[in-house]
């Protein structure tokens, strides 16, 4: 192998970018075959001891490498060629098949890894906002604990999985969903797997959107598929040494529009014949036990806030101190705290003729804006590669990511979304934290009762005691989760004959998790059982193996022929046991099983799945500028039921490079016509369609039963087939380039569960019954409008339009509800012939004229019950992103903006503070100032118009009327006056349903709609001069300031952060609200590499 | 070097054949879930036939809350509430969740069980019998309680899909409501008839009793069980159909078809306490959430509490709580919404008995209570059905009912149980003007009030069902000029999804489909 020693000669040159002339530094040169080697240095010049015969290798990230045999010459300049214009560079495809982007015939996304860590996200799904077409990210709050959904091209199923398939390196690893929608489950924000995988760690990262880019990988290629390409070792000089890190401070953010002019209390009425209330809303005390009443407070127990106006008044506080009546303008936000992100990364890396490795160890520390959490994550990667022989490699990624996370975010739907924990106008943070618990550690008692402190009991009927809970669940009580993940794969390839290789590969995805929940007691002993201990365990596993042959060859000068043909298998297994305490803990805060007061609580279950399928490709080139290709993939489930668990997914695809086969003006650089079909499958969730009986105990004896879900023995897997076209072309040098594709699916056989009427024997029986379709338009378009000695500016955008149709639904059936929104008051529907995620509720009813009709007693608009209409549609209509980058000499400034257009959301937060009078809008009507009506109130109790200061007879005269525009049953125009507090109390409130006694309220307003574009990432740095950076023995530093999720450009929706949902299943990203605050951090970052 | 790799290859190639190797009949074996059963036996679906009907047969919050405070507890008067607008229009989630309730839980799971029990050896479904009888006399009363509220049902297709395998082919048609009480009454002397001569072998007597729940494996209870549920069928179409008969044929033969006598023996669904209520049940609480953490549903009625009073009735201090005056005074269904709420919350509204109800964890669900039993004696007595004192079962009856409420008080923990009304107590109530047998004309008028009082709130479909037969006790409503609906309702209205799904079947019927059809029994 080795060269015999022949005369060495000092070799100098200088390495410029081919396209722009300038001279480019870092770049790596060395001689192939050795270790020897050297970088260019600021100027781009480098110089080497060589000999005649041996080859240099100039490589630099972005550029295509190219290699120079020595010979005669000691100056060797060279240009090198940008890796866009290259056409060779190459894409990882599925199955960790490499294809040149060139003969693809399908849409591909691909993100450098450069893009995924420019501002610290903490996990690489976070930082796709805005950078792919197509592709749209919702992340839960709660930042680095929490699950982000990606959608991928609209919505390809109606009821079951939306989140693409995640490969690493070539292996399927754990994501799935994470939806905890509702009251009764369970209140913390959980994670989803994907969010486990280091962006530091990611060389980059494609996403397969069509079917037939997909179709490779089944029935879980659906939802399209994310494929990821970890670093490896890079040939360089001496070790490579990369140091890493960023630490940001985050704020809640974007928090509700609330009003601070008045404090709480309901309507007149209310506040009179329940509190005992004077006309303005006081409620007087006897603090001097002299028999007399004479201090005022506010109505605690008031979730409304139509009180008296804050006037600085001293008052009785719920907390039984005196306080100055005035607004607490800023105390949302401080239910919550500042937290923080850091994330320290270091990497070393080496390649040579041995092979290559990398070895990288990232640690992030994290506290979200909700107080009493805390997560730290520690992230192992290495990255091996073995020459074992001429002929054969053997791989070895290794993964492993060590975490711990106390408390992860509880949700806040209990304060956002339920009266029982709205915080007054008037209340201070700080009194709820001031008073969740006793100071003897027990949780706060209400006034009667038995307590071991009673005068620490509350006092007063007050309102937020879900307020005082959630600081109670989330300080008090500790939920502590350990999880160890283990992410490894081994990979042989061998190269049987020329041509001829053979890859086989194992790999698992291993992940431990241990749950322990200690609840402290909340009352003592001697009054009571409280307080519990749990400790749960997870498993899960997914074991990998595949093996590929492919042979590529030409068959004559013009037509090539690649074909790969090979088998995969996947098993997962999920294992689970829990045990805690029940009634209590017997001694108080032993948290022990041993504490039990009954008998313990135990539980365990598990459940497996296995796939394998057969698959090959066979693709044919033409002259390198056309390429035809054809997949197919034989794949068996156990998910499906053994009749009929062996399907067939087919794709073919073509591509057209025309800027080589035909004489274009020198303008156009590149130009790509290409064309797909195929079919990719989604099998329904594991066990859903197995018929079986279930068991259980009744106090210890036995049962049976069948549920009233019904399976089916006959179900198929979804099938999508989808059609797509695109064009891609780079112009002036590549200054400037653009992709765009259009495509057109239809999702048939989805798997329903088809509502029966329950007088079958079932409620629901599992069915391939629907059929839904999409087509859309994406594209992106780059380029660099300005490039000069000192100055580059680097421009990005991309777009998708989806349009969704609900093509069919089962006979008979026109309506599927996905949700039903405060029992019936509004619901998401989708109906064929529409889009998915249609939100309807019950609107005003209108006479023939168009006019609204009040109620003839109330003056509230009578809302029409009969039918449910359309309020808007969850699906956005547009979603994409913008970047820029601007570099002027050392100093850079990138930017990345999203933006969603079209689509409404629920927010039903916003429906019941809107009734409570807590927003800014709610002012209007209440005063003068506010363009309220003066009145008072006769003695039948009817309110007359009136200006002055009191009532003919001797009236208080209130100025928070209004009538509202409209007419009466017998047509004339609306006359009755209705006081603020009524209107908004009876128009936006809980439910609607007349025989509950809720007749004028109204869902329309909760549905808004949600375009925003929002200032996404924004990184402003320096890169050090060279010689500088040297004087650190580095090879480049650099630093910048980092943020992220900034602020809105434009919003539609200003109540909360329309981000604020919870779950990766779109009918709950259709719900704001609830889950914990959004956030907004900023920070810095240093990169630095050796 | 060569050979080193090979062999390298080789094992490479073998661990990862063993490592994911697979079989194609594994992807058999991992089809099923792994928390379910495939196989399931009769025994154990008499327990699940039970236990699928706990939630309407405890109290419980969703039961009292949704379904019945609204709805029979509102038009029986049993329970005191707020008059509002649209209140006689029964709230759809009522509707549907006790339609759904009976198909989902008894119907369905007495079908798979008798579809299981047909699959047995003739040999197996001799030993089986009585656990296939104990499941249909069940079955039965659920299946009266459905009837009672909705006339005509899909009954004798309906829950087969599973049977049939094929959803057209289970859609079921309607079944007109006198015929479906004809064949449970049928059916009902025929198991009668049998359980008055079983045999059943002790190994299977053993393993009914260790399954059987609701009677213990007491075969006797469950014979009188089936017994009295034919009496109560008998007598509720009396008015209608010529039953006396079969009437006189249960009366008159206490030896073949002995019925519930005495208060020991009154079928009864245990609580028991507060640990049974968490471990039979979607949301744990039983009459404690029903009737305090969920609303106000312990506000007390007013015709109920004034009969009491009037008649100084002994149950009076067991069942109701006094106001904060230290009266007894129901909430008046004549006076306006806001009067009423006012009251309440001026603390003059009496509340349900904290001892006997709101905090009685022990609270039981009644299925047929000894009184109920006599109070029907009285009317065949007295209509002349068949030959006996109807004065007698008439007291007899009160007697019965007055100790039963305070076994009842005298289950619970939160405070000290009352002492029992002695004999003379009882019988100076017997001697009440409002109550006395004798010194009343309108004997009918006597039984009907005793029997609202006995089933009360415990089991308001009963209770709904006698008042619209009987149209005793005499009850006021304020109109709801409001709503097209101003009275209260005679039926229940089938679910959107008959319609929807069932539409062809429930064509037939949708004629029928009004609040104020009467239930063919109902000619008062």
């Amino acid at each position: 192998m080795f060269s015999s020693a022949f005369a060495q000669m000092r070799i100098r040159g200088k390495v410029t970018d081919k396209a722009t002339g300038n001279p480019l530094p870092a770049v790596n040169v060395y001689i192939q075959g050795t270790t020897t080697g050297t970088a260019t240095d600021a100027n781009g010049m480098y110089s080497i001891s060589a000999s005649r015969n041996s080859v240099l290798v100039f490589s630099s990230v972005g550029y295509a490498q190219q290699e120079i045999t020595v010979g005669n010459t000691t100056t060797i300049n060279v240009a090198l060629v940008p890796s866009a214009t290259e056409l060779g560079e190459v894409v990882v495809t599925a199955l960790g098949i490499k294809r040149e982007q060139k003969a693809l015939g399908y849409a591909i996304s691909t993100i450098d890894s450069k893009e995924l860590v420019k501002v610290g996200s903490t996990n690489f799904g976070s930082a796709l906002y805005g950078k792919a077409s197509g592709v749209r990210i919702s992340t839960a709050p709660g930042g680095a604990t929490s699950a982000v959904a990606i959608n991928i091209r609209g919505m390809n199923s109606i009821n079951f999985s939306s989140q693409p398939l995640i490969i690493v390196d070539g292996i399927p690893i754990r994501n799935g969903e994470a939806n905890n929608s509702g009251y009764w489950g369970d209140q913390r924000i959980r994670g989803n797997g994907l969010i486990d995988i280091n962006p530091e760690d990611i060389q980059d990262l494609s996403i397969l959107k069509g079917a037939s880019a997909s179709a490779l990988y089944g029935s879980e290629a659906a939802n399209g598929v994310v494929v990821i390409t970890t670093k490896k070792g890079t040939r360089r000089q001496g070790l490579g040494v990369d140091v890493n890190y960023t630490y940001q401070w985050e704020r809640p953010a974007f928090s509700p529009p609330f009003q601070n002019l008045y404090g709480p209390g309901y309507d007149l009425a209310t506040n009179q014949t329940y509190f005992g209330a004077d006309e303005d809303g006081w409620v007087y005390e006897d603090m001097d036990g002299d028999g007399t009443p004479e201090t005022p407070r506010p109505i605690y127990r008031s979730y409304a806030q139509f009180g008296p106006a804050f006037d600085g008044r001293q008052v009785i506080g719920w907390d039984n101190k005196m306080h100055p009546y005035v607004a607490q303008p800023d105390n949302w936000n401080n239910l919550f705290r500042t937290g923080m992100n850091s994330i320290a990364n270091v990497a070393v890396n080496k390649a040579g003729d041995f092979g290559s490795f990398r070895f990288s160890f990232t640690r992030n520390d994290y506290k979200g804006v909700q107080r009493g959490g805390d997560h730290n994550k520690n992230n192992f990667n290495v990255n091996t590669t073995l020459k074992l022989a001429k002929n054969l490699e053997f791989d070895l990624g290794v993964n492993y990511i060590n975490q711990y996370t106390l408390n992860r975010p509880y949700k806040i739907s209990r304060i956002t979304n339920n009266y029982g924990g709205f915080l007054s106008r008037f209340d201070d943070a700080q009194w709820y934290l001031d008073n969740y618990q006793t100071s003897k550690g027990y949780r706060f008692r209400t006034a009667n009762q038995p307590s071991a402190t009673p005068d620490e009991n509350l006092q007063y009927n007050m309102r937020a005691t879900d307020l005082l809970d959630f600081f109670w669940r989330t300080l008090a009580q500790k939920n502590e989760e350990h999880s160890d993940r283990l992410i490894s794969n081994m990979t042989m390839r061998w190269t049987i004959l020329p041509g001829l290789t053979m890859r086989g590969r194992i790999a698992n995805d291993f992940t431990d998790m241990t749950i322990e929940q200690r609840s402290p007691n909340t009352v003592p002993l001697a009054i009571g059982n409280s307080g519990g201990f749990s400790m749960s365990q997870s498993k899960y596993a997914i074991t990998y193996g595949d093996v590929l042959f492919s042979y590529n060859k030409k068959l004559t000068d013009d037509i090539g022929l690649i074909v790969n043909a090979g088998y995969q298998a996947r098993r997962e297994t999920y294992k689970y046991n829990s045990a805690g305490t029940n009634g209590g803990l017997s001694t108080e805060n032993w948290f022990h099983l041993n504490a039990s007061v009954k008998t313990k609580n135990g539980n365990a279950s598990y459940t497996e799945f296995l796939k394998y399928a057969f698959l090959g490709t066979a693709s044919l080139s033409y002259k390198d500028y056309f390429f035809f290709e054809f997949t197919g993939r034989r794949e068996s489930s156990s998910t499906l039921p053994p009749a009929s668990n062996t399907f067939f997914y087919p794709s073919v695809n073509a591509s057209f490079l025309f800027s080589d086969a035909l004489n274009l003006p020198e303008a156009i650089n590149y130009g790509k016509l290409r064309v797909a079909w195929g079919i990719v499958g989604n099998a329904p969730p594991l066990y859903a369609a197995n018929n079986a009986f279930s068991q259980g105990a009744v106090n210890g004896i036995v049962y049976n039963s069948v549920s009233s879900s019904y399976g089916n023995d006959g179900i198929r897997p979804e099938k999508k087939k989808e059609f797509e076209t695109g064009l891609e072309m780079k112009f002036f040098g590549n200054r400037l380039g653009f992709e765009a594709n259009y495509y057109n699916n239809r999702i048939v056989d989805q798997i329903l569960w088809l509502s029966v009427p329950k007088t079958v024997g079932a409620s629901r029986m599992l069915t391939n019954i629907g059929e839904l379709k999409n087509l859309g338009f994406e594209g992106s378009l780059y380029g660099t409008p300005f490039e000069g000695k000192d100055f580059r500016w680097d421009l990005r955008g991309n777009f998708a339009i989806n349009r969704n149709q609900v093509v069919s639904l089962m006979e008979g059936v026109d309506q599927l509800v996905h949700s039903n929104i405060d029992a019936g008051a509004a619901m998401i529907v989708s109906e064929p012939g529409k889009p998915m995620g249609e939100i309807i509720a019950y609107l005003p009813m209108k006479n023939d004229n168009g006019d609204y009709i009040v109620d003839d007693n109330d003056g509230l608009y009578q809302i029409d019950f009969s039918e449910m209409k359309k309020v808007g549609n969850a699906m956005p209509k547009l979603v994409g992103g913008f970047g820029s980058y601007a570099e002027y000499k050392h100093f850079f400034v990138d930017f990345t903006i999203d933006y969603s257009w079209g689509g409404d959301i629920v927010s039903l937060s916003s429906q019941y503070m809107k009734g409570a009078g807590m927003f800014e809008e709610t002012l209007q009507y209440r005063d003068a100032e506010h363009g309220g009506l003066s009145y008072y109130i006769d003695a039948d109790g009817k309110k007359v118009q009136f200006d002055g200061d009191a009532g003919p007879g001797g009236e208080k005269v209130f100025h928070d009327g209004l009538i509202l525009p409209g007419v009466k049953s017998d047509g004339s125009a609306n006359d009755i006056i209705v006081s603020a507090a009524d209107y908004y109390l009876n128009t936006f409130t809980w439910g609607a349903n007349p025989a509950w006694g809720i007749p004028y309220s109204r869902y329309d307003d909760a549905v808004r709609k949600n375009h925003y574009v929002k200032f996404r990432e924004l990184s402003v740095g320096y890169n050090l001069p060279k010689s500088l950076a040297q004087k650190f023995k580095c090879n480049n530093i650099r630093l910048a300031l980092v943020g992220s999720n900034l602020f809105y450009l434009y919003r539609t929706f200003k109540d909360f952060d329309a981000e604020t949902n919870i779950g990766t299943n779109w009918v709950n990203a259709a719900i704001v609200g609830g889950s914990t605050s959004a956030s907004r951090s900023l920070g810095f970052s240093i990169r630095a590499s050796f | 070097m060569k050979k080193r790799i090979y062999i390298f290859l080789v094992l490479f190639a073998g661990a990862a054949m063993v490592f994911t190797g697979c079989k194609k009949s594994e992807l058999e074996t991992l089809y099923p879930n792994p928390a379910n059963s495939s196989t399931a036996t009769v025994e154990n679906f008499l327990t699940g036939l039970l236990k699928s009907a706990n939630e309407v047969v405890l109290p419980w919050y969703w039961r009292f809350f949704v379904v019945e405070q609204p709805t029979q507890g509102h038009y029986t008067q049993v329970m005191g509430w707020y008059n509002s607008k649209a209140q006689y229009i029964p709230p759809a989630q009522a509707m549907d969740w006790r339609w759904d309730q009976y198909y989902n839980g008894p119907m369905t799971q007495f079908r798979v069980m008798e579809d299981l029990y047909n699959n047995l050896s003739e040999s197996d479904q001799s030993d089986y019998r009585i656990f296939y009888l104990a499941a249909k006399i069940f079955f039965y009363d659920q299946t009266e309680q459905i009837v009672d509220l909705f006339g005509d049902i899909p009954w004798s297709d309906a829950g087969r899909v599973r049977e049939l395998g094929d959803l057209n082919a289970a859609l079921p048609k309607y079944d007109d409501a006198k015929t479906i009480y004809t064949t449970m009454m049928a059916d009902l002397k025929s198991i009668g008839d049998e359980l008055a001569s079983i045999d059943v072998p002790a190994f299977y007597a053993g393993l009914f009793q260790s399954k059987d729940y609701l009677n213990d494996g007491d075969i006797s209870l469950w014979q009188k069980y089936a017994n009295s549920l034919r009496l109560r069928m008998l007598m509720r179409v009396s008015g209608t159909m010529d039953v006396a008969a079969d009437i006189a044929e249960i009366l008159n033969n206490p030896g073949q078809y002995p019925v519930v006598e005495s208060n020991d023996e009154a079928i009864l669904l245990d609580a028991g306490g507060p640990d049974l209520y968490a471990t039979t049940k979607s949301q744990n609480g039983g009459i404690k959430q029903a009737m305090e953490t969920w609303g106000e549903y312990d506000i007390a009625p007013y015709a109920l509490v004034k009969h009491m009073v009037d008649n100084s009735d002994p149950r009076l201090v067991i069942t109701f709580d006094p106001n904060v005056n230290g009266e007894y005074i129901g909430m008046n269904p004549m006076n306006d919404g806001t009067v009423q709420a006012q009251n309440l919350n001026d603390g003059l509204i009496s509340r349900y008995d904290t001892a006997s109800f709101t905090q009685n964890d022990y609270f039981p669900g009644f299925v047929i209570t000894a009184a109920e039993v006599s109070f029907m004696k009285a009317e065949a007595f007295f209509k002349g059905y068949a030959s006996g004192d109807a004065k007698v079962a008439y007291e007899t009856g009160v007697e019965q009912s007055i100790n039963f409420y305070y076994d009842i008080n005298s289950t619970g923990d939160y405070r000290e149980p009352l002492p029992r009304p002695t004999a003379d107590e009882i019988a100076a109530y017997l001697a009440q003007p409002g109550v006395s047998w004798d010194a009343n004309d309108n004997k009918m008028k006597l039984i009907g009030e005793q029997k609202w009082i006995n089933t009360g709130l415990g089991q308001m479909p009963q209770t709904w069902a006698e008042y619209r037969r009987l149209g005793y006790p005499e009850l006021e409503f304020l109109p709801d000029n409001s709503s097209e609906q101003t009275m209260p309702p005679s039926r229940w209205l089938y679910p959107q999804s008959e319609h929807e799904l069932n539409g062809a079947n429930y064509s037939q019927v949708a004629g029928k489909d009004d609040l104020n059809t009467k239930i063919f029994w109902d000619v008062n």
